[in-house]
């Protein structure tokens, strides 16, 4: 290398030479740092209907109690017409197995397109499937910009569905529901989520 | 004497042309850049979990890998451009031969990393839907993805022609032509990284970060790279005079009103880019082969039998489009230390431009190597020169294979020819094999290797 | 009735391992340790009889010995009586896309997709028991809630991305009940089910949430296994939800999982 073109000739000092290095290495570590981290994900409300949330505390309960009733296979006991789970137990079911939940008839799902909505990320539509009582039965983001694990898409696609904001996006949950590994190392990554959303 | 007589006796005289300007750039300052990028880069991959994310299983790493190799190709992508826009703070402390060899080197490293993300990223989509339909995504389904591959598929032709077995195949035009292409590449690859890259996807300091980084080098191209030809062919010189030197060399004088903007210095090299129709898309490299002067530049070309010899032949008056300067060893190279010149050939033109401005001091020692008499090219100049100051002219001529001694740069004989090799500074300047074996020599002999100075050949 | 603590903290947690997977229980009542404990004790120890009795990868479990041959069906524990019978139904129901011989009509019975959410809820029932009601018992991701975190909350329940490993995909507002995930790592990579023959309905992984963890974590691996047509399945089933994420990321759910 040829520093002996310096124009003065002159041999550059040290501090000539760390300073311009030790900014660049600390502006490019500053950059670093000043990108988003990644965050948690979208949030969805249960909206489960009034007397059916009173009944699950019920039913857990009940299904604790032994029951004293005829050894019904549990597509008998189903077959009453009660929508509510606790009626479910209430009636006759001596098995261990709570009494699986009443089948209600189909519903179809008919599929819309929304509006072409922007936000910062791009363009994101909406397709939601409606059944004839007016309920979601489906929910897809087409046009979706960025990746599938971008989470401001989420964040902006929640509001459609959700009325909750999430405003805390880092997602602080009680607990985590996966599908964990069966084997006997389960999966470590859940593991740390789990241990750190329960502190 | 007669006002009009004065004046011109006055202009007749030559002033050597002023030094091409420096930079008052370090080579740490370079170091410097080049370290935040690998910085800013492997900062962003790991920021985003993924050197951990490495032993979370065979799909999490082939996804982290995918993202480390990706980013990297473009780092490397980056900074091979950014060699080719040949800025001027990084050509005078490196010199534009050794700034093709990194390119080159650079673009077979790119290359090489594109390939391991295409497969990490096969890989990674495989696991969640099987290998045809991550193709298929991966190809043209998710979007920007078309773009991506064809750019891919550039990248992959441009490595490919570029491979010394492949290229010695296709005319210079073809490859060149070809070449352009990882331009086009470069670019459509952008769209993927922007907006399915998954570091920078969400991320506004991030994108803008890329996106500036992309303008800049961008910037440094066309402002320096073709920037410097659009001037160049807006103020040409044009061929005053052609000398035949040898059977096969002639001196091309280039002499014209644009000379009075071009900065150079005696040791270093221009392209010349004839503007006539079958020349003017290509750019060859040739270097001074004597001082640079308000009378004109001269080069020594040897018929090579590609354009070179063509040059010849070309009628006096031919605009001529000259870009550079370029190279990095001038006459403040070698400042006041004694020196040694190991040439072969024609390699003697720049030689003979530094010998101009060297002075007693300097005690230039010349070891002219030739394969046969008509070879030894501007003999009677680079003598007068040499004796002027003091030094000593060796020749050796003849093909290698009659010579008495196997290897007439060994070290041994080196330092028999002259006595205080270790101390001077030397300059080679010939064929590759010739520049090879006089610096495992001059290695041999103790001379420090900061204190050879050579061309690199990048073709 | 005991209130939780305030600060949305467990006041006591215990971590078992359990049926190849983890066992994690989270107590929130604002109660002395001394009343836990035991609970907890106690929720540990069904648990482990509960696997001792199912597990096929012990060559002693009723089970095992089942599918060796050893035992008759009609001589087996009235809880095992009872697993099978539930699985049976529910395979029938679900046309044979729950299936408790995956290796044919005369290969071994697993029931393991029905076993874990049940045996769960059965050994949870422990804490109701001991007069805890504010809780939560998680198996390996699935989970069975009573009472709130703190008053006048719900759970907030991580849905695991299946295709990002470490990262959350979505989120659950839930009152209490019951939320089960059934995914590809539950089944290993087979992540083609021969039924349809290819991935185009194929999803990566599915959580359900309902009154009961039986049922909920029964229905998950349904689900699952039929693909998206499954979520259209579940719908007659009242008060069973599922949000299923698919191959490509996307996020689907049955009515009323909405705003």
């Amino acid at each position: 290398m040829n520093d002996r073109k310096a124009p003065n000739n002159s041999m550059p000092t040290l501090a000539r030479r760390l300073v311009p290095v030790l900014a660049l290495g600390s502006a490019a570590g500053a950059l670093v740092f000043a990108l988003d981290r990644q965050g948690g994900g979208e949030s969805l409300t249960l909206a489960a209907p009034g007397d059916t949330e009173a009944t699950s505390v019920e039913a857990v309960d009940a299904t604790a109690s032994e029951s004293t009733a005829a050894n019904t296979s549990p597509g008998t006991a189903a077959s009453a017409a009660s929508t509510s789970v606790a009626s479910t137990v209430a009636s006759t079911v001596t098995t261990t197995v709570p009494a699986a939940p009443a089948q209600s008839s189909g519903t179809k799902c008919q599929l819309y397109n929304g509006p072409t909505e922007w936000h910062r990320f791009g363009p994101v539509q909406v397709q939601a499937g409606v059944t004839s009582s007016g309920k979601i039965c489906s929910v897809k983001l087409i046009q979706e910009p960025g990746d599938r694990r971008s989470q401001s898409i989420n964040d902006w696609a929640v509001p459609v569905l959700v009325e909750q904001s999430l405003a805390d996006q880092t997602a602080r949950v009680d607990v985590v529901s996966g599908a964990t590994l069966t084997s006997v190392a389960y999966s470590a990554s859940l593991q740390a989520i789990i241990d750190a959303a329960t502190k | 004497m007669p006002p009009d007589e004065r004046r011109t006796s006055v202009n007749r005289r030559p002033h050597p042309l002023a030094p091409a300007r420096g930079t008052r750039l370090l080579d740490t300052d370079l170091a410097g850049m080049l370290g935040a990028l690998l910085i800013f880069v492997i900062g962003v991959w790991v920021r985003a979990g993924g050197a951990s994310a490495l032993a979370h299983g065979w799909t999490a790493a082939a996804t982290s890998i995918t993202e480390v190799s990706g980013l990297l190709a473009s780092a490397a992508g980056l900074v091979g451009l950014v060699l080719v826009g040949r800025p001027r703070f990084v050509e005078r402390h490196l010199g534009l031969d050794r700034m093709f060899v990194w390119h080159r080197i650079l673009g077979e490293l790119m290359a090489v990393l594109v390939g391991v993300h295409i497969a990490a990223a096969l890989v990674e989509w495989s696991a969640t839907g099987g290998f045809l339909a991550a193709l298929q995504d991966l190809t043209g389904r998710q979007p920007y993805m078309a773009l991506a591959t064809v750019g891919a598929l550039l990248i992959g032709v441009v490595t490919v022609s570029s491979l010394a077995s492949v290229r010695r195949r296709m005319s210079y035009e073809t490859w060149y032509f070809v070449h352009l292409a990882a331009y086009v590449g470069f670019a459509m690859s952008y769209g993927h990284q922007i907006v399915r890259g998954t570091l920078f996807g969400d991320d506004a300091v991030g994108r803008w970060a890329w996106g500036l980084l992309h303008l800049a080098v961008v910037g440094v191209i066309v402002m320096r790279r073709w920037g410097t030809t659009v001037r160049a062919v807006l103020r040409p010189l044009r061929i005053a005079r052609i000398e035949p030197v040898s059977p096969d060399t002639v001196a091309v004088h280039l002499a014209g009103p644009g000379l009075g903007a071009i900065k150079a210095s005696p040791g270093q090299f221009f392209f010349l880019r004839p503007l006539r129709a079958r020349w003017w898309w290509q750019a060859h490299p040739f270097s001074l082969s004597a001082a640079p002067s308000s009378a004109g530049l001269r080069f020594s070309i040897k018929n090579r039998g590609d354009a070179s010899g063509g040059l010849a032949t070309l009628p006096l008056g031919t605009r001529v489009a000259v870009e550079g300067p370029y190279g990095t060893c001038t006459p403040e190279t070698i400042a006041d230390r004694k020196a040694l010149f190991i040439v072969g050939g024609v390699g003697v033109a720049p030689v003979r431009s530094l010998l101009e401005s060297l002075t007693a001091v300097n005690q230039p020692v010349v070891l002219f190597r030739a394969s046969s008499e008509r070879d030894l090219v501007h003999l009677d100049e680079v003598r007068a020169l040499v004796e002027e100051r003091g030094g000593t002219l060796h020749t050796l001529v003849g093909p290698s294979a009659t010579l008495a001694i196997r290897d007439p740069f060994s070290a041994s004989v080196l330092r028999r020819a002259v006595p205080d090799v270790a101390d001077r500074i030397v300059v080679v300047c010939g064929p590759d094999r010739l520049v090879w074996a006089a610096r495992n020599g001059l290695r041999g002999a103790g001379v420090d290797p900061s204190d050879v100075h050579y061309e690199r050949s990048w073709w | 009735m005991p209130q939780p603590s305030s600060n949305r903290s467990s006041t006591a947690h215990r971590v078992h391992p359990v049926m190849g997977t983890v066992g994690s229980m989270h107590v929130y009542d604002d109660v002395a340790a001394e009343l836990v404990e035991p609970a907890l004790d106690e929720v540990v120890r069904e648990l482990d009889r509960l696997e001792a009795l199912f597990s096929t990868y012990r060559p002693d479990s009723e089970v095992s010995r089942i599918n060796a041959g050893e035992l008759a069906l009609a001589a087996a524990s009235e809880e095992v009586l009872d697993v099978f019978d539930a699985c049976t139904w529910l395979e029938q129901v679900s046309a044979g896309a729950f299936d408790v011989r995956p290796d044919g009509p005369a290969g071994a019975v697993d029931p393991a997709g029905f076993v874990k959410g049940w045996a769960t809820e059965r050994a949870a029932a422990a804490l109701t028991r001991h007069g805890l009601e504010h809780w939560y018992v998680s198996v390996g991701g699935d989970i069975v809630m009573h009472g709130e975190p703190a008053p006048g909350a719900r759970w907030d329940v991580g849905i695991a991305d299946p295709l990002h490993p470490g990262t959350l995909r979505a989120t659950l507002h839930v009152e209490a009940g019951a939320v089960a995930t059934s995914g590809t790592a539950e089944r290993g990579l087979h992540l083609w089910d021969t039924r349809h023959g290819g991935t185009a309905h194929a999803l990566a992984s599915v959580t359900v949430a309902g009154p009961s963890l039986t049922w909920a974590d029964a229905f998950a691996t349904t689900v699952f296994v039929m693909g998206r047509s499954g979520l259209g399945w579940l719908e007659r089933f009242e008060g069973y939800h599922a949000v299923a994420v698919c191959l490509d990321g996307e996020l689907v759910c049955t009515s009323a999982l909405a705003a």
